[in-house]
């Protein structure tokens, strides 16, 4: 069966639903647009979806991947033609193409993630500050965050997994620049790094005062990490 | 960031706030001559399982004139950002205040979500009460099953629309829209609405007497032109009545996510503790190529996977069979589901189940209601033990292995001879799920009771219902009865149904009772985790209201009752007579049998029942 690679963003309402609901939308959407979508087997048949990784509730997504197997072949561009106009408001397809049947799953390959969270500074603060601020946090060797899952508290070093961290102040808007680990050899997650910026950092602001989008995704090639899309 | 992003950011499952769904209408805001929205009091995910929502949505935004937008009640967790962050209420479509509408419609689905209609007042930055609102602030209407009844929150609405709304909001609107033009203020267009749109009733504008005794004397018009009684509205061509085809696809995983097609509406039967039997009179079904044109519109038009075919007894629609196995060829292979919301109790309606449920087959709920045929004939639940033997028989032999019956327990005459009926079914549908069978570990038969709850407009509104303690002995006999590791039964704390008993038949003095509650902190009281029957309690004592009087009170039949201003078309002569029939357990018949049973619903409205194949009943003239 036929297996294309859409390219796609999530923002504005959309980005407000969750993983699975998402999942749901692309579902109706691809029948509401009468693409040929494959189905698993079995009593409780599901659409043959795959999606990179999923996007925490109320971050935006501007470059996001899945895989959609078909039941026959159709143009890339067919299946962008017919799909975008029927995705809800905040959804957008980018690009479509076709990989291999059997291509690996995406979620297999992603190592790294962009992110770009702004925020509106309620006092006076200087690039400096926040430069000297970010700085400090990467020169830490450690960065201890507590996690919990299924009601056990759990210690983390998510410093590994900062790859790089820039901001910048414009008038009255903090920007805060990010690449992250994320996939199978784990996860930091945007939040985590600001709260740390915004706590012990001194950044005048909380976690959630930020307005965040992942921006890019990559998977590690040979020199470095390379644009999910490329691979 | 904005505040309202930010507010977001805390809350959980935000979609229900954000708006943005497929099929959503924004319009244009300006162009707008009346601006409604439609207010739910209760969270997303039940209010966008409501149909009666998406249709007047699409009617009203299908208007060049006028548009609607909705919106639910905030969960607890929102409630307190939107206190916290001083953000007033507002619409999904495009986030404006709720103050900014001309009219904020509620729809009054169950009693126990009007204290979330006072909250959403209050968070719109409305006063509460009616006269405390002035030109400047948006009509408070409401409708529903609950308008019926509307004399417990008619401090708080300025409007009830009674009775089916497709046909009246477009009256309304134009005659809103007129009004205004006119430069009319409040009180001036309630008054001509009363005057002038039947089905519509503005309390304020009838007094209510009361008698030593504390029963009513009298509801009259304090105003020329306004009507004494208030008749319902109906919809007289169903069939072609505007229906959305295009409702809008919830953003969220909501109560019934699925498309719901109306295949009818009403129903015959007239089972004697029924509000929507007597509410939704007379039955009226549409025609199979509408409901198959309609279906196709849907599907393209949503993307669900899923049809239920609803209405309050489908298994009843004339053509239910051939309509189900025309839905399952034309879009089984594509893996759309077609469901049924109810069964009835014969083995007909097993071999509908089996046509739906090809694959899966989850479990089977049948509603006997009462244990014994003494019982069922009281109730005028026209079912025998041999239909629930032989579909049981039938399920078990298709497939089925698991069975849930669901009664009533409190019902008017029940003895605990009749509890003894119930366990005596679920056993013997244990014993039929053996013979016909069904492996031993997986045979299971749930059985469910609710406590019965007197509605206004039913035979049953003079009859008291079971103190707490009555119906909590009775739990605690049927818990013994049903002690079998086959057997599993369920049953709720009766509090609840003793609240909404209060409110059903309760007067406009409860107005403080329900003000008071909700200033306690009564929210969502549907909802177990949040129902606190102390704090209501607490409300009845300082207002010294006796809820007991409502709910526990037998009244006689020549007591003037709260609601006899409000009309559904069955006339009370024909209530009476059903009750005393109810004591003497004497069954009716059903008008799609062809025979009238006579309650004057169609001389009174000048309608008739419309049944597909041509049963023709001719009605028997109303009693005056």
């Amino acid at each position: 069966m036929p297996r294309y690679r859409l390219k796609f963003s999530k923002d504005g309402p959309a980005r407000y639903s969750s993983h699975l609901d998402m999942v749901r939308f692309f579902d109706r959407s691809t029948r509401r647009a009468g693409l040929p979508v494959a189905f698993s087997e079995g009593f409780n048949p599901h659409p043959k979806f795959s999606f990179a990784a999923p996007l925490p509730v109320g971050v935006g997504g501007l470059e996001e991947y899945m895989d959609m197997d078909l039941k026959e072949y159709m143009e890339p561009a067919e299946i962008a033609h017919r799909l975008d106009p029927n995705l809800p408001e905040g959804y957008k397809i980018l690009s479509v193409k076709q990989v291999p049947d059997h291509a690996p799953a995406l979620m297999a390959q992603l190592a790294r993630a962009a992110y770009r969270a702004t925020a509106t500074l309620p006092t006076g603060y200087s690039e400096v500050e926040l430069n000297t601020a970010i700085d400090h946090l990467m020169k830490l060797e450690e960065i201890t965050v507590i996690r919990e899952a299924k009601g056990k508290r759990k210690e983390v070093n998510i410093r590994p997994g900062i790859f790089s961290l820039t901001g910048g102040v414009k008038g009255h808007i903090l920007e805060v620049t990010m690449e992250l680990l994320i996939g199978s050899t784990g996860n930091v997650r945007p939040e985590e790094v600001l709260s740390r910026l915004s706590g012990a950092g001194g950044v005048p602001l909380e976690s959630e005062d930020f307005r965040i989008r992942r921006t890019a995704l990559f998977a590690q090639g040979n020199a470095g990490p390379v644009p999910l899309w490329e691979v | 960031m904005n505040k309202l992003e930010k507010v977001l950011a805390r809350v959980q499952k935000p979609s229900r706030y954000a708006g943005g769904e497929w099929n959503a209408v924004k319009k244009d805001w300006d162009q707008a001559d009346v601006k409604m929205a439609f207010a739910f009091p209760d969270v997303y995910e039940v209010g966008m399982s409501h149909l009666g929502l998406q249709i007047l949505y699409h009617i009203v935004n299908k208007r060049k004139d006028a548009l609607m937008e909705r919106v639910f009640a905030p969960w607890t967790d929102m409630e307190e950002q939107l206190r916290k962050e001083n953000i007033l209420l507002f619409s999904l479509e495009s986030q404006r205040p709720l103050v900014d509408f001309d009219i904020l419609g509620f729809t009054l689905q169950y009693e126990m979500s009007f204290s979330n209609i006072l909250n959403m007042l209050d968070l719109a930055g409305l006063p509460v009460r009616s006269e405390d609102r002035n030109n400047t602030m948006p009509l408070i209407i409401a409708g529903g099953p609950c308008a019926f009844n509307p004399e417990p929150i008619a401090d708080f609405i300025d409007l009830f629309v009674i009775g089916e709304g497709e046909e009246i909001i477009q009256e309304l609107i134009q005659a809103y829209k007129e009004l205004k033009q006119k430069g009319a203020d409040r009180r001036e267009m309630l008054w001509q609405f009363a005057k002038n749109i039947p089905g519509i009733y503005v309390p304020s504008l009838y007094e209510v007497q009361y008698r030593a005794d504390n029963t009513v004397a009298s509801v009259m018009p304090v105003k020329e032109g306004v009507p004494a009684k208030i008749g319902k509205r109906i919809v007289r061509d169903f069939d072609n009545a505007d229906f959305p085809t295009n409702p809008i696809v919830p953003s969220m995983g909501v109560v019934h996510d699925r498309i719901m097609v109306e295949v009818l509406r009403g129903c015959t039967r007239g089972c004697r503790f029924c509000q929507a039997g007597v509410l939704y009179r007379p039955v009226r079904e549409k025609k199979p190529e509408t409901l198959v044109r309609q279906v196709a519109e849907m599907i393209s038009n949503t993307g669900h996977d899923e049809i239920s075919l609803t209405s309050l007894s489908t298994a009843d629609y004339t053509g239910v069979a051939p309509l189900v196995k025309n839905l399952l060829d034309l879009y089984g292979e594509r893996g759309v589901n077609v469901s049924l919301p109810s069964l009835r109790l014969d083995a007909f309606s097993i071999d509908l189940a089996k046509e739906v449920q090809k694959v899966r087959k989850s479990g089977l709920t049948f509603a006997p209601e009462a244990g014994t045929q003494r019982l069922r004939d009281v109730i005028n639940k026209n079912v025998t033990e041999e239909n629930l033997v032989d579909a049981v028989t039938s399920a078990f032999k298709n497939g089925w292995s698991s069975v849930k019956l669901y009664f009533m327990i409190g019902l008017p005459t029940e003895t605990y001879e009749d509890l003894d009926g119930i366990a005596a079914m679920a056993k013997k549908v244990v014993q039929i799920g053996y013979e016909c069978g069904v492996p031993r570990g997986r045979l299971k038969v749930t059985v469910s009771t609710s406590s019965f709850v007197p509605k206004s407009h039913t035979a049953f509104q003079w009859e008291p219902q079971n103190t707490l303690q009555e119906l909590k002995d009775k739990q605690k006999y049927l818990k013994e009865k049903l002690r079998d590791k086959r057997i599993s039964y369920n049953w709720h704390d009766p509090e609840t149904g003793f609240l909404e008993a209060v409110f059903a038949k309760g007067d406009r003095r409860l107005g403080k009772v329900l003000e008071s509650a909700w200033t306690k902190g009564a929210r969502f009281d549907g909802w177990s985790e949040h129902f606190d029957y102390a704090l209501w309690l607490e409300a009845f004592e300082e207002e010294k209201i006796d809820p007991k009087w409502y709910a526990y009170r037998k009244i006689n039949h020549e007591e003037i009752l709260p609601w006899d201003h409000i009309e559904a078309g069955v006339g009370k002569k024909f209530l009476i007579r059903e009750h005393k029939k109810a004591v003497a357990g004497q069954p009716t018949v059903d008008c799609r049998s062809g025979q009238c049973p006579g309650c004057g619903l169609c001389p009174t409205l000048e309608i008739k029942p419309s049944i597909l194949g041509g049963a023709e009943i001719a009605p028997i003239q109303a009693e005056v």
